[in-house]
């Protein structure tokens, strides 16, 4: 939505990252924000709005109540948050690992096997050689790791 | 992102935070495993572990853990049967994070046997782990985006 971009402002985002922290223990949350000269008409404000709560929330919140105060050019929304939620994932794609595993594995019996961006990083009898050689070679991070059956 | 539902006295609630993939790989050796992306506490590597409501803990080889061993809780020595035997070790409270491709990771509070019996992958077990929350698994007979993990608290 081109108008989300309106409200990447830092009251905007500061206010995203306070619901990531809060979410946990709280089930409500409520949203002011005021409304800009960059906002053409309340539709596209609200369109927006709502636009950046569903992304926020990854369109798991519900919406309770939203208020207009035009006079005062206010929106007010409140909506209950999911009881938990972790760190937002980062980009990620597993399957191509996953397609990786499916089609060589077996050709590792018995190994430990470190697999990332569905290329094979290493193998080994060993899980801690392994490791070890990946984290001296920088490639630690973000490998999965795996043991192939006998 | 496809959230499931619930029902619930407020009507229908998405109880689904993230998903991800799975795999399956039914031609290595004589299990069918349903294998899914975590982390253990802080560390670098994921693992690719073997869901099974089955097992009664989660079960993770010593060694994995070697390097974290001082941010392990000891709870007690415990054991468990399974179909290669009797597996002994030590119960203890970690973190166990579900790592979502859409939506969000899912820290758990999780209780798992480390033992230098096992020497497969990680397992994720019922007590400790699964019954503290909500999965649903499907599997993309009809659907384009193919095996999908959803996962979600139950607080």
């Amino acid at each position: 939505m081109a108008l989300q971009s309106a409200f990447s402002d830092y009251r905007w985002l500061r206010q995203r990252d306070y619901l990531t922290e809060i979410a946990k223990p709280a089930r409500e949350q409520t949203f002011v924000q005021e409304r800009t000269e960059e906002d053409k008409s309340l539709e596209q404000f609200v369109e927006a709005l709502w636009g950046t709560a569903y992304s926020i929330t990854k369109g798991l919140a519900s919406c309770l109540r939203w208020e207009s105060r035009p006079e005062k050019d206010v929106i007010v929304m409140e909506f209950q948050a999911p009881a938990r939620l972790g760190a937002p994932a980062r980009k990620r794609s597993f399957q191509a690992d996953f397609e990786w595993i499916r089609k060589n594995a077996s050709q590792y019996r018995g190994d430990w096997i470190a697999v990332k961006e569905g290329k094979l990083l290493g193998n080994d009898r060993s899980r801690r050689a392994l490791r070890s050689r990946l984290k001296e070679a920088g490639l630690l991070k973000g490998a999965a790791f795996f043991k192939v059956e006998e | 992102m496809g959230n499931l539902l619930i029902n619930s006295d407020n009507g229908h609630e998405n109880w689904s935070t993230g998903l991800a993939p799975f795999v399956e790989t039914e031609n290595l050796g004589h299990r069918i495993i349903v294998g899914v992306r975590c982390r253990i506490n802080d560390m670098e590597e994921d693992e690719i572990a073997l869901l099974d409501t089955g097992s009664t803990y989660t079960v993770i080889n010593r060694e994995l853990v070697r390097d974290i061993e001082n941010q392990l809780i000891q709870v007690r020595e415990d054991q468990i049967n399974t179909c290669e035997g009797t597996i002994a070790g030590t119960l203890v409270e970690l973190g166990i994070t579900l790592l979502a491709e859409e939506g969000d990771d899912l820290p758990v509070d999780a209780l798992a046997l480390i033992t230098e019996d096992w020497h497969g992958p990680v397992v994720l077990g019922y007590r400790g782990f699964l019954e503290k929350i909500r999965i649903a698994l499907d599997p993309g007979v009809t659907l384009a985006d193919g095996q999908l993990f959803y996962f979600g608290s139950c607080e």
